[in-house]
């Protein structure tokens, strides 16, 4: 059942077109992610879904509510953890949660929250005092503060480090594994890759492809890439004979092959029976990044 | 815009805390009008009666009215607005506006816990003042409260317009600063207004400032506030406010 669907959403500032003839729908208890470069269109997207921007055509519902018509129905089920966004630099852990609580019909529990995000030890800890991850943390915590069916998490790993990066993905299973749907909001591929069941990729405010990372990266049949140093020389028509091979060169004394699914096994049986061992052997198969640049014909590079 | 009691109590209360965590800010509120009656008050003249100032003391009828005033303006006009444009800057009130609370009862919280805020400081330099300086009771107390609140309305919705227009905290005490220095200057803060140039006095006695001090000083002598003075504040507050409904940006 979809939760969340949003259909031909066209949003302009002006004369520029931030989002153009968006579409897509969001299934109960998926991480559903939106992925694109800063300045695609994810935010306004976003914006829209929560009711802060009036869409200039198309249709957005968010458990059946209209984000425009129904703003309170809608702010007491949708948690909303936005883009750098602060809470005052004084305010103690457990006081901005029992703060928010106070917002909400049915708040979740605050000891609950406290242990699903890891914050117990901090929780009387001021905000200016908690690092980057905690901070974030913390900010998971106020958008689940009201028992939301749905989540938004807007960019929520962009400035952290690579650890905090990663504990603050392990807190987004952890959620998800509680039955909360979330729609993930990010520029990176590797967080979209490791989290999302389904990825919707935007680009300059249209959405290029909406698969899962898997599908995304079949989407792009480049093959596989193998590269190795041999023992010895030999005739390279040994392995462009092979119907697996499409192509093999040499490139100062490093052999490059590229090829069908099977490459890997093809070319190191061929080699072991000719005596040949292969050092520095490499495997390289497409990921994210290059069904990025396939779907929207540039390089990814945030 | 929905306010729900339980949570603007919430908020005031966490407001409140939040606001006594910042000592230098509680601390230059009452430090600055206590150093004034301290100073003035260990003048022996300045409790004596005065024929220059109709004769009563000057320690009750300038120095404390002084006192009171720039603890009004000072929270009104540079304290209040940091605050929420701090949370405007750091985007508290763009979190707010997608929680099911409007922003505006952050605003409502701020303005309360500021009010209340001046309310103490006034009571506690007054309580100084009586208890140190033998500072007299205002003569008409009844016309003294009448300046007091329409002196706050007046201070406080010319603090309310400025958080409604400035992006983050260092423009709000900048243009905080770009009022207040002429509002001192020209309200008679520095100088008693007796010795302004006519002209100069005429404009003392409309600004804000100028007509809540001279309404204190009027009615501490016993006297009634000048309808000029009132109807300046509340001219003031009215067209401030409704500017600052107007203009206040909620991100």
């Amino acid at each position: 059942m979809a939760v969340i669907e949003i259909d031909g959403l066209h949003k302009r500032y002006g004369d520029t077109i931030a989002v153009r003839d968006v579409s897509f729908a969001v299934d109960e208890g998926e991480i559903f992610g939106i992925l694109g470069r800063n300045g695609a269109g994810k935010t306004t997207t976003v914006e829209c879904l929560a009711g802060l921007r009036r869409p200039d055509a198309g249709m957005v519902r968010a458990l059946g509510l209209d984000p425009q018509q129904d703003r309170s129905a809608l702010r007491q089920v949708l948690g909303i953890q936005l883009q750098a966004s602060k809470i005052a630099e004084r305010l103690r852990v457990r006081e901005a949660l029992d703060l928010f609580a106070s917002f909400y019909d049915k708040p979740a529990d605050i000891d609950e929250l406290l242990r699903l995000l890891d914050l117990e030890e901090k929780q009387h800890t001021q905000f200016r005092r908690l690092s980057g991850g905690q901070q974030q943390r913390l900010s998971i915590a106020l958008a689940l503060i009201g028992n939301p069916r749905v989540a938004v998490l807007d960019e929520l790993t962009t400035g952290l480090d690579p650890r905090a990066r990663r504990d603050t993905w392990e807190m987004i299973e952890r959620v998800r594994a509680s039955g909360v749907t979330i729609v993930l909001v990010t520029h990176f591929m590797a967080e979209a890759q490791r989290l999302c069941d389904r990825i919707a990729v935007i680009d300059a405010g249209s959405v290029v492809a909406i698969d899962s990372p898997a599908g995304l990266v079949a989407r792009v049949d480049t093959g596989q890439h193998l590269s190795f140093r041999p023992s010895t020389r030999f005739d390279l028509a040994m392995l462009t004979e092979l119907p697996e091979v499409h192509d093999a060169r040499e490139d100062d004394g490093q052999i490059l092959v590229t090829g069908g699914t099977e490459l890997v096994q093809a070319v190191t049986a061929v080699l072991a029976r000719n005596h040949i061992v292969a050092h520095e052997l490499r495997v390289d198969q497409a990921d994210l990044d290059d069904a990025f640049v396939e779907l929207t014909g540039h390089r990814f590079d945030s | 815009m929905s306010a729900s009691i339980p949570a603007l109590r919430k908020l005031t209360t966490t407001e409140t805390k939040l606001f006594l965590r910042e000592p230098a800010a509680a601390a230059l509120t009452l430090g600055l009008p206590l150093a004034l009656l301290t100073i003035f008050g260990l003048i022996p003249t300045m409790r004596e009666p005065s024929a220059e100032f109709g004769g009563t003391e000057p320690f009750s009828t300038l120095i404390a009215p002084i006192a009171v005033s720039i603890t009004i303006t000072m929270l009104a006009i540079s304290a209040f607005p940091g605050f929420l444009a701090g949370y405007r800057d750091k985007g508290m009130l763009r979190r707010l506006s997608v929680s099911p609370v409007h922003p505006v009862n952050l605003l409502l919280s701020q303005l309360f816990v500021h009010l209340m805020a001046a309310v103490v400081a006034i009571g506690l330099v007054l309580a100084a003042g009586f208890l140190v300086f033998d500072l007299r009771l205002p003569g008409n107390m009844g016309g003294w409260f009448l300046v007091l609140v329409t002196g706050m309305f007046g201070l406080f919705s010319i603090g309310m317009l400025i958080a409604a227009v400035v992006p983050n905290e260092k423009a709000a005490n900048g243009v905080g600063m770009a009022v207040l220095l002429p509002m001192l200057a020209l309200g008679g803060v520095w100088l008693p207004v007796e010795m302004f140039p006519d002209f100069l006095q005429r404009i003392a006695e409309v600004l804000p400032l100028g007509a809540m001090l001279a309404g204190f000083r009027e009615t501490w002598a016993g006297g009634a506030p000048s309808a000029v003075a009132l109807i300046s504040l509340l001219a003031f507050g009215v067209v401030t406010t409704a500017a600052a409904a107007r203009l206040f940006r909620w991100e």
